[in-house]
């Protein structure tokens, strides 16, 4: 497998604010070849058009042969919600029955029943910066067969302080979780913060919890949550327990290696990784072909 | 079998009776034809179950031994 750096690129359009091409590729040696192309056009957003495209190309790494096409948008959203879901098989604890989804957006949509795929989730609260986008989500998860319900703007910190696990999708600047609010055994999935100036989780839920991340260099790299606490002494790079290669390849054991592991709270941060993309291809494409 | 057939090649049959794609084909320089496949939003969230995007992340990371360089979103 290898997963080079991402191509990164400023285009000039007429009129319009400069566009961004991203190419973010990978490859398993003879097996596939992939790369995600993301398109970025700020100014596509005044006529009323999607500002972000992208799509995803899948090709044979023996002889080249394109292969598919995925509409890259979907694609991504479900491996990041599928991150946080592996990330809670290894690091939630197995009774956790109650989920707390901070932020009601996209990605909201899919780390519900990702979520739910790993641990046997009775209830879910919903907990939007607007009551009204959580209140959506609440009816579409109750019409899934959910059991759900709306936290109320004020109630965070009663919220976070039951749930089993809390889950963070929003482009928050500030942090929103309190690690003060905690309840001991809490798991806390953090996907937003995906630049250094985001901010979901305070100092003090990195302090207090057993940190765990999708991939060291990503997320010390270019998250906030991560960047911050570290800069001002709260954590230390060593604090950062285990990524993903440790945990899947079992040479950390994720919540039941912890001192504690019924009372440990964990807080995982994943920014995403190209071989992610390149896994979710690769499944898409092989469900879809004998 | 949901496979939308955008032009007069049939990529596959498939016991996932339930996935849809369309299908691409075009030609060579040699003319000869090829098919390719396009899953829309729609078609990549019907092919990808959790269970199984899930395993198949567990998986990729199990087989790298570390990563190979900086990670992208």
């Amino acid at each position: 497998m290898n997963s080079p750096i991402r191509h990164h690129h400023h285009l000039a359009v007429s009129g319009d604010p400069d566009a961004t091409l991203l190419l973010m590729p990978a490859w398993i040696e003879d097996r596939y070849l992939g790369v995600k192309q993301v398109n970025v056009f700020p100014g596509n957003t005044a006529r009323g058009e999607p500002g972000l495209t992208g799509h995803y190309l899948l090709s044979c790494a023996r002889t080249g042969r394109h292969l598919a096409q995925f509409e890259a948008n979907e694609l991504t959203s479900r491996r990041t919600a599928a991150a946080s879901a592996l990330a809670s098989r290894y690091l939630s604890r197995d009774d956790a029955e109650e989920l707390l989804m901070v932020g009601a957006g996209r990605m909201a949509r899919r780390l519900v029943p990702a979520h739910a795929a790993v641990r046997s989730i009775k209830r879910v609260r919903v907990w939007d910066l607007y009551p009204e986008s959580a209140a959506a989500l609440v009816a579409e998860l109750t019409e899934q067969g959910y059991s759900a319900e709306q936290v109320a703007a004020d109630g965070l910190r009663e919220a976070a302080g039951t749930a089993d696990i809390i889950s963070c999708a929003t482009l928050s600047q500030t942090p929103l979780i309190h690690g003060e609010w905690l309840s001991p055994g809490t798991h806390v999935d953090l996907v937003g913060s995906f630049t250094p100036a985001m901010r979901e989780a305070d100092d003090t839920v990195m302090r207090r919890g057993q940190v765990f991340v999708d991939t060291r260099a990503g997320a010390l790299a270019e998250s906030g949550d991560l960047i911050d606490p570290i800069a001002s002494g709260a954590i230390g790079e060593t604090d950062v327990l285990a990524d993903f290669f440790d945990l899947c390849a079992k040479r950390h054991h994720g919540r039941s290696e912890l001192d504690d592991p019924d009372a440990a709270i964990t807080a995982f941060k994943a920014v995403g990784a190209s071989c992610e993309d390149l896994a979710a291809a690769i499944t898409a494409y092989e469900r879809s072909v004998d | 079998m949901g496979m939308h057939r955008t032009s007069g090649q049939t990529l596959r049959s498939s016991s996932q009776a339930n996935l849809v794609a369309n299908i691409i084909v075009y030609t060579d320089k040699h003319n000869a034809p090829e098919t390719g496949m396009y899953c829309n939003a729609e078609q990549v969230a019907e092919a990808l179950p959790w269970p199984a995007l899930i395993d198949a992340l567990d998986d990729v990371f199990t087989l790298m031994p570390s990563m190979m360089s900086s990670p992208v979103r």
